[in-house]
Parts: structure tokens; sequence; C-alpha cells
């Protein structure tokens, strides 16, 4: 009787020498604890060895399921020859049997036999060595688990994260190197560097011309644009740098080349990510683009990490440091991180993109679970969510345009109280007049907080407009210059609070400003310039600077 | 917006639960050492998230251990396992990769005299079924360095990783787990780990990965299913050697849960003896699972031996 | 008939309390004035025989079922009909009611195997009159002496008649069913039959009287009570529930070999111990009552479906009674299904002793609503209807031997580990908690277990999820062993 043992290493065919000894199947377990016991049980009769980790993985797989492979046939037809044969499986025995018509055999007396046989596996089989066998095994498990898991080298999410490392250290080489040809060249033909802007068309010009003296004869028509090319040609005449030996214009060349193919190698590299990251990721991309999908995920370390992550934290993910130094000093909080370059966040009025992103980051992490854990492959959620954000979008834009335009009569629209609300610079619609006590004051008109070029406005006018402003958060600084006793500094408090109000809209504190109205400042205007700017500078950080500037400056003027 | 709270921290962005472990186990005895200079004491309970989440990412010391206290490592009377002694003692394995933990773990760096550092990895018996036995107080688990096991219900490693570390490079561990999501993360601990073997198979089928295990000199068994009894008898006849332990895991609920706990035990103790499988002692796993024990035994123990046994 | 049972039932209400064979409560009735409404001589003179059927069959149905407690919960929650009567009646009497009863007790017999019909007829009108004879006598009882005397009596009966209980039994535990009481009553005689005991129906006297005194307070006190008693009736050790359960077993052993069925039949309605609950039910519902049938009642009732019964009858007798025999489990299903639950796995006394409690005070509680509908109902509905009940319950009996569910329609869940077979081999293995694990005070799981020791399920699992964090520290971990060993050396 033979017997069919399968290794990591190969099929192993064992004659059963004494087969009386299979009648008792207890003892059987005795026939084996030695080497040399064993041997008089069963001999090696023939090995055949797996080539490689994929033909392992092939038998391997094909025993699982119970069918026989084609090198186990072969093996078998070789030399298995009229023989019973003792298998482990009685569904691989059938199929044994259905395809080469031999014999197979399963019962208790086998299963004890193989026993032995795995005990003593190294040494009935000469040639198999215990090292050799456990990379094997090894080896193979994890060929086998890999291809359990459906593992799919498509779907690994580390390529994108190097890819979009490196995209990043290449634009930062890229730029060294521009900067480093600009330089060198510079000493050469200065002139140039102003006119050629972009780097890329400055090193392909340098690399055409070398020397300027060949400036006038080249034609420059495929790289630059005529007006350029012209100035070109013009300071290459009556530049004033200095002459370089070819030797070392050659070495310019050379960086200029180096440049270029790593512009080139960039593009490349680009392409490159964005095909991964639609096939990764694709709703992602569908939701966010591929360069901020790429890198939300890099920087939650994998596509896995990044969809534990809840749609807060999404939305702050890249501002960790505005993030934490608002937390200690019980600031607010930064609205957005890496997604304010996506593409819905851009394209949302500034007031709106707080909102935009807030809603961007939770779709955006729905669709990175969708991605991560789901089995989908097309990118119809990403595009779905996509819709509805823009349309949610285009309702927000809707909401303060009909705020902005009033009622249908002409009259001033009548708008819901809400203290936090920021005034609408719409200018179309003014706040209730309140009476400004500092009107009343003969003396020592207290220049306006608003406007930082016209320091005369009256108090009046400095009201309404502080009382405007108010909606800015409050800043510690403020309230507590407003509650400050002494009037004046009041006042200025109140002026500097209202400028950065004004600035920042933020809550209103029209109580607070109006009762400062009253108190008088004198020169206030410097120092609510600076405080004004000092508050400006604490505000920015959450967002983005230009646009709270620019905001702050609209209000002025329109006050 | 409310930031996220003991998340995050320089560099390496947010990692999910481990800022939040390491943080809070130290926040909150104030938290000392482990971070950059900042917070300490008072100082830090006013940072609140912000100031846990930092230092979160770095494991060292025990959880009530504060980062940068001292610790004693001590052999434990099993091998392979130690004891963190310090303020509060800490079951702890010596950590096969150096500098990675698995689900992020406490990790403790002894210095040796010869001024080699040796990193050991904290084990939880909350997490851990295995840990829950040892320190119940087992009398002997039979996972020794050298020795080769068979992790029936492996999940996603965690236990695997610890059992890795006992056996060493010289032991294997053949790592059994059937669900596909759990068996990724297996996966990927046993990249790192070259003495363990992955297997993605139901153990109820022991015949399907014949030909990735050798025999084996424990099995431990963690499947939590209503014939586990039937499991274990199966790849013990198949991979078990003779004379060889075998380490089970009972949760009463999975195999009845209308009776109590203690009859649920004997009755499965009761089917093992009939398969060859002796059970030698058995130890509550208390107050670590509710309704656990865990009964450790011998196969086909040599008749003399049975006495001892 | 009906008017038979009509006046038993007026007269019975206070002797259901006290769980009585029908011969003891015939020979009750006799001395009580209200008794003579009950003069039916035959069924004195068969009560008698019945009797010691009827209490070997309660003490079977004591020993073997867990009837006790049923018995003893549907005596109780007869008793509470008959509290009022239980002043009556005098001890002396029932030493009456026991000749009473051996002498009907072999008419009966002969009448029962000629037409059990009838005798189940008779037998209610017997059993209720012997149930309220009982009751007036346990309740008058009281005391243990009574008991030696009752039992003395009763092991006449019971040895004698057994085969007639057997079928009063039966009709008698449908008849309880369909009554409240007058399943009792059945159920006891039922008992009787089963048990082979013969504490029989004294100590189901007493105890029906006791219980009917306790039902009010507390249907387990009164087993306890009744318990007391019963601790000359001897069977009732098995059936700890109550003295009903001896009372029962007393009955039972008159009756017993046939008629265990019947008890643990009667067991469902027995609920009440009180035999003199059976009586008053017997009388009001049922029609065909035999003697040995009421004091089956009686003892059954507080055995097996005493529970059931009660829990039936006090809800709705009519159901019960109809319902009951047929699907048990429907009416009182919850009672039912803990019943027969309860009563498959707990075969010891104990947990029908909790059950028993259970019930009574369930059944105390419907007590006070269903006793009046339940007398009234019975009047109407249990004649018939406990006919067919017992008839009904007879055969699930049979057919539920075995266990002790009082229903015959027990659902056997499945279940992997029969608690039954369990044997452990070290007495630390019955314990598997932490604290009584060796050295758990100061081991290092002691923390955890002061918090995790609190709380079960969804609680434990949030507690448990917090420890996993990995900030826990217990202590200093010891490095001795603290598992149970085993030793099968010796088993090989």
């Amino acid at each position: 009787m033979l017997l069919l043992f399968e290794t990591p290493a190969g099929f192993a065919l064992f004659k059963v020498l004494d087969e009386g000894k299979l009648s008792k199947v207890e003892d059987l377990g005795k026939e084996f604890s030695s080497p040399d016991t064993a041997r008089k049980v069963v001999k090696l009769k023939a090995f055949s060895k797996f080539e490689n980790t994929s033909e392992a993985l092939e038998a391997a797989t094909k025993i699982i399921e119970g069918s026989t492979s084609k090198g186990l046939r072969k093996f078998l037809r070789a030399n298995c020859d009229g023989e019973m044969l003792a298998v482990a499986d009685s569904k691989l025995g059938n199929a044994i049997k259905d395809k080469l018509k031999i014999e197979c055999v399963h019962n208790n007396a086998v299963m004890e036999l193989m026993r032995g046989v795995r005990s003593q596996l190294t040494e009935l089989i000469s040639g198999l060595a215990t090292q050799d066998l456990a990379p094997m095994s090894l080896g193979l498990s994890h060929s086998l688990s890999r291809y359990k898991l459906k593992f799919s080298p498509d779907k690994v999410d580390t390529m994108i994260i190097q890819a979009i490392g490196l995209l990043d250290d290449l634009d930062k080489e890229l730029n060294t190197y521009a900067m480093r040809v600009r330089e060198w060249y510079g000493w050469h033909f200065p002139e140039l560097a102003k006119i050629v802007q972009d780097n890329i068309l400055y090193a392909k010009s340098v690399k055409l011309m070398s020397s300027r003296d060949n400036a006038a004869k080249l034609d420059f028509s495929e790289i630059l644009p005529e007006e350029v090319e012209a100035e070109l040609k013009e300071a290459a005449v009556i530049s004033m740098g200095s002459d370089v030996s070819d030797v070392d214009l050659m070495n310019i060349k050379e960086l200029c080349d180096q440049v270029l193919s790593l512009a080139e190698y960039r593009a490349q590299l680009y392409d490159y990510l964005k095909n991964r990251m639609n096939t990764i990721a694709p709703n992602l991309t569908a939701l966010v683009g591929e360069l901020v999908g790429a890198r939300l995920i890099a920087h939650g370390g994998s596509l896995l990490n990044l969809a534990k992550q809840p749609g807060s934290t999404v939305q702050i993910l890249g501002a960790e440091k505005a993030l934490f130094r608002a937390l200690k000093t019980k600031h607010a909080t930064p609205k957005y991180g890496l997604l304010y370059h996506a593409s819905l966040v851009g394209q949302a009025p500034p007031k709106m993109k707080g909102k935009m992103s807030r809603s961007l980051a939770a779709k955006a992490a729905l669709t990175i679970r969708y991605d991560a854990l789901g089995d989908a492959q097309d990118d119809s959620m990403g595009l779905e969510n996509r819709l509805k954000l823009e349309a949610r979008l285009r309702n927000l834009e809707g909401k303060e345009l009909g705020r902005s335009a009033g009622s249908a009569k002409g009259k001033p629209k009548i708008e819901a109280y809400d203290k936090d609300r920021k005034k609408e610079a719409g200018g179309l619609i003014t706040p209730a007049k309140t009476y400004n006590p500092s009107a009343d004051a003969v003396l020592g008109r207290t220049p306006n907080s608003t406007a930082r070029n016209v320091e005369e406005e009256e108090p009046a006018k400095e009201a309404p407009v502080l009382s405007e402003d108010k909606k800015e958060k409050k800043k510690k600084k403020k309230r507590s210059e407003e509650v400050t006793a002494v009037p004046s500094d009041r006042n200025e408090a109140a002026e500097q609070d209202g400028e950065g109000e004004a600035k920042k809209e933020k809550k209103k504190k029209k109580k607070h400003l109006s009762e400062s109205d009253g108190v008088q400042n004198d020169d206030e205007g410097g120092k609510k310039k600076k405080k004004r700017k000092h508050a400006e500078a604490e505000q920015d950080d959450e967002e983005t600077p230009s646009k709270k500037k620019e905001k702050k400056k609209k209000k002025k003027t329109e006050d | 917006m409310a930031p996220p709270r003991g998340r995050g921290g320089s560099g390496g962005g947010f990692r999910g639960g481990r800022g939040d472990g390491g943080g809070r186990g130290r926040g909150r005895g104030g938290f000392s050492g482990g971070r950059g200079g900042g917070g300490r004491g008072s100082a830090m309970k006013t940072r609140g998230g912000g100031g846990r989440g930092r230092g979160g990412g770095r494991g060292r010391g025990g959880g009530g251990m504060r980062g940068g206290s001292k610790v004693v490592v001590e052999p434990h009377r099993h091998e392979g396992v130690f004891i963190a002694k310090g303020k509060e003692d800490a079951l702890v394995t010596k950590n096969m990769v150096p500098g990675e933990t698995v689900y992020n773990e406490k990790k403790v760096s002894v210095q040796n005299e010869d001024g080699t550092k040796v990193e050991y990895r904290v084990w939880n018996p909350f997490r851990s079924k295995l840990a829950a036995a040892i320190l119940g107080g087992v009398d002997d688990v039979w996972i020794k360095p050298g020795a080769k096991v068979l992790y029936l219900g492996a999940a996603s490693g965690t236990t695997v990783s610890h059992v890795s570390d006992i056996v060493g490079p010289t032991g294997v561990v053949y790592a059994v787990e059937f669900s596909h999501r759990s068996g990724r993360d297996l996966v990927n601990m046993a990249k790192k780990r070259t003495n363990v073997i992955p297997i993605i198979e139901d153990a109820r089928h022991p015949a399907k990965y014949r030909m990735l295990v050798g025999m084996v000199d424990v099995i431990f068994s963690d499947v939590a299913q209503p014939d586990q009894a039937r499991i274990l008898a199966l790849n013990a006849s198949y991979f078990l050697k003779a004379g060889g332990h075998f380490v089970i895991s009972i949760k009463a609920n999975c195999i009845d849960s209308t009776v109590p706990a203690e009859a649920v035990f004997e009755s499965e103790v009761k089917k093992m003896v009939q398969e060859q499988l002796k059970p030698s002692e058995q130890v509550t796993l208390e107050p670590f699972e509710r309704d656990h024990a865990c009964v450790v035994g011998g196969y086909r123990m040599p008749k003399k031996q049975k006495i001892a046994s | 008939m009906s008017k038979a049972p009509v006046a038993n039932t007026v007269n019975i209400n206070p002797n259901l309390l006290s769980f009585k064979p029908r011969q003891l409560l015939l020979l009750s009735n006799r001395a009580p004035a209200m008794k003579q409404e009950i003069n039916n001589t035959k069924s004195h003179t068969l009560k008698p025989e019945q009797k010691t059927v009827l209490l070997h069959s309660i003490a079977n149905y004591l020993e073997n079922t867990g009837g006790f407690s049923k018995t003893l919960k549907k005596l109780k929650s007869e008793a509470k009909l008959e509290k009022e009567d239980l002043g009556g009646g005098s001890l002396i009497d029932l030493e009456e009611v026991f000749c009473k009863f051996l002498k009907t007790r072999d008419n009966t017999f002969q009448k029962f195997e000629s037409s059990q019909v009838q005798d189940i007829q008779m037998n209610d009108f017997t059993k209720k009159k012997k149930k309220s004879d009982t009751d007036a006598i346990n309740k008058k009882l009281g005391a243990a002496d009574k008991v030696d005397n009752y039992e003395s009596v009763e092991e006449i009966l019971t040895s004698d008649t057994v085969s007639i209980e057997v079928k009063p039994k039966e009709k008698n535990k449908k008849n309880k069913n369909s009554d409240s009481h007058g399943q009792e009553e059945q159920y006891s005689t039922e008992a009787l039959k089963e048990p082979a005991d013969n504490v029989a129906g004294e100590s189901p006297d007493k105890k029906h009287k006791d219980k009917k005194k306790k039902k009010s307070s507390l249907e387990s006190e009164s087993k306890v009570a009744n318990g007391g008693q019963e601790p000359v009736a001897t069977e009732e050790k098995s059936k700890d529930v109550a003295p009903s359960e001896g009372n029962n077993v007393a009955v039972s052993e008159t009756e017993n070999k046939p008629k265990d069925k019947k008890k643990k039949k009667n067991k469902l309605s027995d609920a009440d111990a009180d035999s003199n609950d059976n009586k008053n039910v017997k009388s009001e519902g049922r029609k065909k009552r035999k003697n040995i049938v009421v004091s089956e009642n009686m003892s059954v009732e507080t055995f097996d479906e005493g529970k059931s019964n009660k829990v039936d009858s006090e809800k709705d007798d009519s159901k019960n009674s109809k319902e009951d025999v047929n699907d048990k489990e429907d009416k009182k299903s919850k009672k039912r299904k803990r019943l027969p639950s309860e009563d498959d796995a707990t075969q010891p006394a104990d947990e029908k002793a909790v059950e028993d409690s259970k019930r009574r005070k369930m059944d105390s509680s419907e007590e006070p609503k269903e006793n009046g509908q339940a007398n009234g109902n019975f009047e109407k509905n249990g004649e018939k209807s406990s006919v067919q009940k017992s008839m009904k319950k007879e055969k699930n009996g049979s057919v539920e031997t075995g266990t002790m569910s009082l229903q015959p329609k027990t659902v056997k869940h499945f279940q992997r580990v029969k608690v039954d077979e369990v044997v452990f081999s070290d007495e630390r293995l019955k314990d598997n908690s932490y604290w009584a694990k060796a050295g758990a005070e100061d081991g290092y799981g002691a923390k955890a277990q002061d918090i995790l020791g609190q709380v079960r399920g969804r609680d434990f699992r949030h507690e448990k999820t917090k420890k996993k964090r990995g900030t826990y520290r217990g202590g200093q971990i010891d490095l001795q062993s603290h598992s149970v060993k085993f030793n099968y050396s010796d088993e090989d």
C-alpha cells in the first residue's frame, strides 16, 4: 500500500512495508516514536518537489478543494502502479480514483499512519531538513493566505502614500534646482531671470542658447511667447552679465537637463498617482480630487486608518498645529485643513467655506470608509455625494443672496434675530439707529474706531458700525477691554473691538459697543490700529488670512 | 467644531486609538515624562486633549506606570513570560520585533548591564485569554521558548503575537483564523514575525491545512464554538504529538447559555476525556472574562505519566 | 349532579383550603355542619378507599414530580376561598373521614371501574366533600398529632385503593384544571395515586388547612407550615415544597401508582397545597370528582399541576378547565411554561418549592380575583370541563409522566448540556466565580473583580472595554498556581 503525503516542499509517496501493523491502530503511534522504527513501517518511494511557490500554491489550492492538480496526477501516474493509495482526504481520494483509476483508502489506520509520518517527516524524507521545510511552509502559507484573502496588488495604498511623498519631494527638488539654475546663469545673463518667470521655460531657454550671444540668432518660438522672446533678445544684447567659459556653460546646461527631466518625471508621477488613486479610492477621488485624496490618505497613514477617523477629524486633518494651539488657548479651532484645497471648498464663497468644509468632510469620511472597506470598484457613490454637496453649496449661496436681497416690497428685510450671525456688509441693510450718547459730548469727541483711515468719524457713526460689527467671536481682550472701568480705556477697547469685529465678523457686541461709544477716545487711532492688527493676527490663524483681511477692510470701508 | 481630543499630535497625523490610550493612561495620574517637556502635572490637566494627544503615540512604561518610571523586569514562573515590577506589576513578553507594537500596547524598555536594550510588550489580560489564564494561576501553560504551537482562533493576532514572543525564533506558531477581516490583520502581523504561519481556514477541517502544519507540541484553542471539544480533538488527532498538551478556553455561553457555567465546563471536560484528551487542570478566567474557564491537559499521555499529570 | 357540586362548592370553599383527600373531606364533612351538605354517603363511603388511593397517588406525586409544590400552591389558592370555613371542622373528624374513606374507597373503586364518568362525578363530589372535610380537618388539626392519625388512616386507605384513585385523579386533574380548586382536587387525587407514600390525607388535609390559612400571607409559608406537619408524613421529603405535598403524599399513597400521572396533572393545579381548597374547588366545579379524585386533587394540587392549575384556575377557571387540559400552555403559558420548564429542569423539590412559592404568590394574588369567579365558574364549567380536563389531563399526564412538567404540553427546549447529568469531580469546580478561587483576595484581578463583578451584560462589556485600555494595574502578580487539578489517573 502506498501513502500519499503532502508537504510544503512537494508530494511524497511512501510505501507501507508492513501492512499487518495497520490492523493495530493504537499501536501504530508507538511505531513511529523513533526514526528507526518508523523506517521499518514506511519507506519513501517517490518525492516530487514543487518548482516554485506558484506551483506549490496551485497544488495547495487544489488539495484544499479536494481535487487533483496536474503535477499530482503526473506524479501519481508515474509512481503509483496498481497499489492501493492511502490518502488523508476522502474527497481527494475520490478525485484520484476518478481521474487516475487508482484505488484509494481513507480510514483510521491511515490517519494514524499520517500522524506517524508527520512526526518523523524529516527523518523519512532524507533530502528534507527542518530548516528547509520551515521557510517553504512559511512562504506557502503566505501565498495561500493572500490567495484566500483575494489580496490584490492594485489595492495597496502604500503606493499612494509613497507616490505623494515622492511628488512633494520632487517639487522641492525641482524648485531648488531651478533656483540654482537661475542663480548660476544669472551670473552670465541676469536679466533673463526677470524676463522668463517660469522655471521650466527658463531651463529650456538656457539649454537652447547656452551663451547669451547666441540668443539673437536662435529661435525661441517653441519655448517662449513672442514678446518675451523679443525681450530676451533685446536684453541679451545689453546684458550686463559677465562672460563664462564653455565648460561652465556646459555644466549649467547639464543642470538644466536635470531640471527638465525631473519636471518630466514629475508629470509622469502625477499621472501615475492619479491612476492609482482612481483604482484604490475611486469615490474619494471623485469627491475631493486626486491630490487632496492622496494627501489625506498619506496623512492618515493608510486608507484603513483614515477610514477609522470621524468626519470631524477628516475636516481638520492637516491643521493640527492650529488646532492644538486653539485648543490650548481656548480659541476657535480651524475650520479646514487639507480639505481647504478641495475644489468644492475652493469654489465656495469665503463665508461658506467653513460650512462647505464641514459638509465635505462628512461626505468624505463616508466615501473613505466605502472605499476602504467596501467592495465596489466604481465611483458612483463619490459622484453622488459630490452632486449633493454642490447642491448644498448652491443652496447656501442662495440663502445668502436672499438675505442680502431684502424683501419683495423694497423694505429692508426683517431678519430673525441671530446673535451669532455676522452682519452682512450688504449695505442695503442698515441696523436700527441707536442713540449714541457720545453725540452728547461736546468736548473730546472720540474718534471713530471704524475706518482706520477716518478717525474723525462720529461716534454715532461708530456706534452703528460697531454694533454691526459685533458679530465676531468674542475675544477676551475685547471683552475685558470693554468692561474696564475707565471710560477711555473702554472706549478704546470698544473701538478696537469694534474694529476687530468689523474685520472679523464675529459676534455682535452691540451693547458693549454702544456703551463704549459714549466714551471718548482721543487718540485711539493708533492704538486701535495696533490692537486691530493684533486682533486680526489672532483671528487670521484660524481663517484664511487674506480673506479675513479683505472682509475687514470691506467693513471698514463700508463704515 | 469640536476638535478631536486626544488625537493627533505632532507629525504622523492622528493616530486613532493609540494616542488616546497612551495619553489617557498618563494624563490621569499627571503625566510626567514621555512628552517633550511640556505639560507636567497640573499643567497637563489644563491642556486637556491637545496635550494628551501629542504624547500619546509614544508607548513607554506601563499604563499605570508613568512614562519614564523605573521598572524591573523579572521572569515569570512560566518560561518566556516576564513580569514588569514597579509600583504596579504588569505581565510582559519580550518583543521579537523591537520598536513595533501590534495593537498599540505599551512597551517597556530595559537596559541590560552590558548596555543592550531589551524591549518588552505589555500583555493585557483583558484582551487575551492566555494572559488571563496565566494571571489566574495555571500550573503550566506549556508554551515555552522553542515550542511549536497550533493556535486555533487566532483572530487579529493580538495574543498570537505574544505567543510568538514566547516561543521565540526557534519555535513556530501556526495561527488558524477563518474570518477574512481578522485574517488580513493576522497576515500583516505575520509579515513582521517570521515564526508565525497564518492559515486562513476553518479549524473544523484540519485536513485543509495539513500541508502547512507539522507536528506541534501544544494546541491553544480559543474558537468559542459549541463543538469546540470536537474541533480540538480533530486537530489533535492530526497534529498534536503524543504526549503533547492542549490549552482550551471555554466560553460557557456559547455552548449552552441556559445552564450554569460550571455545568458546561464539566460537560466539556467530560467530552474531552472521551477523546483521549486528558484534562489536568481548570482555572476560571474571572474577573477578566465572565463565565469563562481555561482547561489545560495532555493528549495521549503515556500511561506511567498519566498519574503525574 | 350539578346541584351537588353547587352545594359542594358552597360548602367546599372553606374546605378547599386544606388539602384533603376526598375521603377525609367526607369524613370531616360529617363532623362540621357544613359537611352535612355534602352528605353523600356514597361518597363518604367511597372516600376512605379513595383516600388511600388518593393518598398514595398524592404521595407519589409529591415525591416524584414535585407535585408537592404544585399542590401546595393549588391548595393555597384554594385556601383563600376556604379561609373562612377553615375555622370549622374538627380534627377528630378526620379519622372518621378516613374510615369513611376507606370504606367508600373500596366501593368507589368498583364503581370507578364500572363507570369512570360517574365515578368522576362522584369523586368530584366526594372530593369536594373530602376536601372540605380534610380541609376542615386540616385546619383543625394544625397540629402534628392529627397527622399521625391521619397518616395511619391514610395509609390504610392508600394501601387499599389504587386504581380507583387513578381514574378519579385523572378526572380530577382535568377538573382541576378547569377549576382552580377543582383541579386541585383532581390533582391531589392523582398525586395521591402517584406518590407511594402515605403521608396521605392527613397531612394534606392539614396542609390544606394550613395552606388556606396561609394563602393570604404567603403560600410558601403555608407550605412550610404544612411541611412541618408533614414530617411525619415522610414522603414529603422529596417534595419539600410544603406540607401540601405531604398531604398530597399522604393522599397519594392511597392511590399511588396509576395516579402518578394524574398527580402530575394535579400538580399543575395543585398550586394549593390545601386539600381544602381542592375540595372546595371540586365541589364547585366538579361533578364527577370521585372521592379519590377529590383527595387526589388535594394532593395533586399541591404538586405538579398545582402550579399550572392554580394559575389556570386563578386566571380563568373556565378557560383553564378547558384549555388547561388541552393547552395547558396556552393559558398560563407563563406560569405553565415556567412550571413545566421548572419542573423539567428541577426535579428536586427545592425548585418546585420555589416554583410553588412563586405560583402561590401568583396564585394568591390571583386567587382573590379568581376565587370568586372560580367558584362560579367551577360550578358552571368545572363540572363539564373538569371531566374533560381530567380526561385530557390524564392523557397528558401519562405522557409526561417522567417530567415534572405540569402540563402535558411542556416545551422541551434544546439543551446541549443536561444539568442533571453533571457530576463534579471536585467541589471547587462547582463555583466559577473569582472569589471562590484560591488566592483571590490578593490576586491580580481583585481590583477588577470589584468593579466587574457588580455588573452584567452590557455594562460588563462596557467596563471591560474600559479595562482593555491597558491602564489597569492590579497590584502584585503572584506566581502561585490556583487551578483545580483533575485526577484522572484512575480512569485511564
